[in-house]
């Protein structure tokens, strides 16, 4: 049991310097974006040696670089990641407002990936070789290789224009009503994980199934649902890296598709923060996007734990 | 009294693209209550494909045919119809105790899941019911909690027999259910599976490619050859006095710790030859173990000799080989090898570790996966030329192929299109191939069938003979050991409790483990299996 416990302290003391230097590379964007750092950090107000002044004076440019960063740091964990340059407001509270509907869109679209992906996958590597599973392998490729902001637009023409089944913007109010409008954008999200999890899923359970152990349980006169169970449960592994990944890849991809929605998350936030040059807000979502991958990967490795007992307790394989 | 199982011009065939391969045709078997009978041959003679048809659990693509009644229900090989009597009339015990049991399943709640319903939803009935059957095959009940890669090969097993029997049948077809194990732990295994069957007055088909678990374990026997039977009868005739060329070659070619050896030039001894490979109290132990593979193992090879280095696995015998050979870097002492002294093959430089790595080769185990199943044989074998600055042209590789015994056409052909036998020999040419005067063979042997087995030793003893090299044979076989080394080790827990000239350690040892091992080696005396055992220490 004290094995699976310093697993888990060498995977997060890994992360957390990965989170480390990689905000490092978000603190400095306001080097890296063009122009002078005043000129970014003014937005749109007039340069004078007055206004460059008063910048240099709040952001405390004439420190050490390091002391900058270290200070950096120490806010945004204290919950302070300044003040939006486009807007002026609080930049916590700009994307604390836009978080949850992103969260829902990913959540929603990760949802409906593993709910239609695993299922299929199962199915087809039961049924390998026969047309269904050609069916569902040739339809989980088209699925992989549509990008989701392509594949969102043609779900908007179809079904919202055409069809007229979903609205086609904005994010609805209350549960049911937010479901109807998130329903579209989480299709066009999920169906790329749904691809990916028929491919992992059919794999994996076909090598399974192919194991002695299950021919030795279908000889010894277990019931076919107890021997697809053994195997679906030792297909597991594969199919949880491929569940991590997809949740990562469905954050990134909202970003285009909340645009092509127009809904007002995250992604959209980023776009325009992006296109007025407003770093502060970039930096926020960046920083956040960054520690909710690095969670999502602690997640998957601890849920490793508990699918591979030989993990659990350091056996040899 | 009747037949449990009768099987009657059994067939199998595989139909691929329109073309029809017959694999198995007119098998005749009968097992009746109590009975027990042995169905023995040599890789693609078709047993594994018997065992199969009965339960109909032929892999996809093969089709049975001919009359088969379990338990006098005709099932014909139709899966549909045999479903209902897998585990409940017939059972089959698998191979490989290291992958019949779900690797991800507690032993108690594997067991359990062949029970009755209403047994296995009681945690009382159900717990009960689970620690009998482990206590029927000599298992504690804590094993219950614990996971397969938790338990021995011998315990793996003993769970395979438990969870074959779970639902009483009263036929059981066990297929090589020792050939992973080591010899004392086979023997276990083999009692255990004899007392079940005696206890239960069930009915037992061994399958085997081992002549003599077989003459042991059964009253009759089946010899199958290339899909067909050869030769069947009662054990006692068959072993007196077998009529087929083929269960006499079987037979002869069965290495064994009884049979007269033929006298071999090469046999005098090389005490006189200077030292070739010396280790000096060679240790090692790999990061989060508790105990070493290795403790303070000292060998000598003298030019020339061939060594046999003999223990059972977890004895720290292919350690060492891969030491001596630079696959793992020794903890502590010394190696010797070839007039240098050094402690590991990481502390050579790179001029030396050149200059002697052509020295001593090894030949692996397994001949699937020790080849590059893209490239040709002659391309493998032109590379390893080429890397030790020998002439690399294609009459140089053909050359080695013909030095192994096998046709220079071979140098063409990807590994896939050989057997087992011949692979091993390409490999044996790819450590020629340098010149080595150390050939190392870890296990070289032990995954061939008998009578190749017994042709790849031949090999190995006229190279030697005829290239001078010295051998140092790794394996768990003592009777392979008897038939090509001049001194033996003997390892037992990453030490070497005993060494000598093999004819003295085989004949008279000294230590008790090399005592117990020598007993485990299968006799065609049934017997064997019931001496007692000699307590260890």
């Amino acid at each position: 049991m004290r094995e699976w416990g310093r697993f888990l302290l060498v995977r997060l003391a890994g992360t957390v310097v990965v989170v480390l230097i990689l905000s490092i590379g978000i603190f400095s964007l306001v080097y890296l974006s063009p122009g002078s750092v005043e000129q970014t950090l003014l937005g749109n107000r007039p340069v004078t040696d007055a206004t460059r002044a008063a910048v240099r004076a709040q952001y405390h440019l004439d420190d050490p670089l390091l002391t900058q960063y270290l200070r950096w740091f120490g806010d945004a964990i204290r919950g302070d990641l300044g003040t939006s340059i486009r807007t002026g407001g609080d930049v916590v509270s700009m994307v604390g407002n836009r978080l949850p509907l992103t969260l829902a869109v990913t959540l929603y679209g990760g949802l409906l990936a593993v709910l239609v992906g695993v299922p299929l996958g199962i199915l087809a590597a039961v049924r390998r070789g026969r047309l269904l599973d050609r069916l569902v392998v040739a339809g989980s490729v088209a699925g992989l290789s549509a990008p989701p902001f392509a594949l969102g637009l043609l779900l908007l023409m179809v079904f919202a224009v055409r069809l007229d089944w979903f609205p086609v913007y904005g994010s609805g109010e209350g549960f049911l009503d937010s479901l109807w409008h998130l329903t579209l954008p989480a299709v066009a999200l999920g169906l790329a994980g749904a691809g990916l999890l028929v491919r992992f899923t059919r794999s994996s359970l076909v090598r399974e199934l192919g194991q002695d152990y299950v021919t030795f349980a279908r000889a010894r006169g277990l019931s076919d649902r107890q021997v697809l169970g053994y195997a679906v449960r030792n297909s597991l592994v594969p199919v949880l890296t491929a569940a991590g990944l997809i949740l990562t890849s469905t954050l990134v991809a909202t970003v285009l598709v909340e645009v092509v929605f127009a809904l007002p998350g995250l992604g959209s936030l980023l776009v325009d923060s992006v296109t007025f040059k407003d770093v502060p807000v970039v930096q926020a979502i960046a920083l956040l996007l960054t520690v909710a991958i690095a969670a999502i990967n602690i997640l998957v490795d601890a849920s490793y734990l508990i699918a591979d007992p030989r993990l659990r307790t350091g056996g040899r394989a | 009294m009747r037949a449990l199982l009768e099987v009657r011009g059994l067939g199998v065939t595989r139909s691929r693209d329109g073309e029809t391969v017959t694999l198995l045709s007119d098998v005749d078997l009968a097992v009746g209550p109590g009975e027990s009978v042995a169905l023995v041959g040599e890789s693609g003679s078709g047993k594994t494909l018997t065992a199969r048809s009965i339960l109909g659990l032929l892999p996809a693509g093969l089709t049975a045919t001919g009359s088969i009644i379990v338990d006098g229900v005709t099932v014909d090989g139709d899966p549909a119809k045999t479903k209902p009597l897998r585990g409940e009339r017939v059972a089959l015990l698998m191979q490989d105790p290291f992958t019949l049991l779900n690797p991800l399943r507690r032993v108690g709640p594997q067991l359990a899941d062949a029970l009755p319903s209403a047994v296995r939803r009681n945690p009382a009935a159900r717990s009960q019911e689970v620690e009998r059957r482990l206590a029927e095959v000599g298992l504690d009940a804590k094993v219950a909690g614990q996971f397969p890669f938790q338990l021995s090969g011998g315990m793996r097993q003993r769970v395979g027999v438990a969870a074959a029997l779970v639902r009483d049948p009263v036929l059981l077809i066990a297929d090589e259910p020792t050939t992973a194990l080591d010899v004392t732990t086979q023997r276990e295994v083999l009692r255990l599976i004899r007392r079940v069957q005696a206890d239960r007055g069930m009915g037992f088909i061994l399958i085997t490619h081992d002549l003599r678990v077989a003459f042991s374990m059964c009253e009759r026997v089946l010899v199958l050859k290339d899909g067909r039977v050869v030769e069947s009868g009662p054990t006692q005739e068959i072993r007196a006095n077998p009529r087929e060329e083929y269960t006499k070659r079987l037979l002869d070619a069965e290495p064994s710790l009884d049979k007269p050896l033929p006298p071999w030039p090469g046999a005098a001894v090389h005490d006189a030859a200077p030292a070739l490979l010396r280790t000096v109290d060679l240790s090692k132990t790999f990061p989060g173990s508790a105990s070493p593979a290795l403790d303070s193992v000292s060998i000598t090879v003298h030019e020339g000799e061939a060594v046999g280095v003999v223990g059972e696995s977890g004895s720290g015998k292919t350690t060492l080989a891969r030491c001596v050979v630079g696959l793992e870097t020794p903890t502590a002492g010394s190696i010797e090898f070839a007039g240098k002294e050094f402690d590991s093959w990481a502390s050579l430089s790179g001029a030396d570790r050149r200059r002697l790595r052509g020295d001593v080769q090894m030949v692996f185990q397994d001949p699937y996966s020790s080849l590059n199943p893209m490239r040709s044989i002659g391309a493998t074998l032109s590379e390893i030329l080429h890397a030790f600055g020998k002439p690399s042209r294609r009459p140089d590789a053909e050359a080695l192929l013909e030095r192994v015994g096998l046709p220079t056409a071979y140098a063409q052909r990807r590994p896939a299109a050989l057997s087992g036998g011949q692979r091993q020999r390409v490999a044996i040419a790819r450590a020629l191939a340098a010149q080595p005067r150390l050939l190392i063979c870890d296990e070289a042997v032990s995954a061939l069938d008998v009578s190749v087995q017994a042709q790849i030793l031949e090999l190995l003893r006229e190279l030697r003979t005829d290239l001078g090299m010295a051998l140092l044979f790794v394996t768990h076989d003592l009777a392979v050991v008897r038939e090509i080394t001049d001194r033996l080790y003997v390892m037992q827990g990453g030490r070497c409790v005993e060494s000598g000239p093999t004819d003295r350690v085989l004949t008279m040892p000294e230590d008790a483990y090399t005592r117990q091992l020598l007993q485990a080696v299968p006799r065609e005396d049934p017997s064997w299996l019931n001496r007692r055992r000699t307590p260890p220490g």
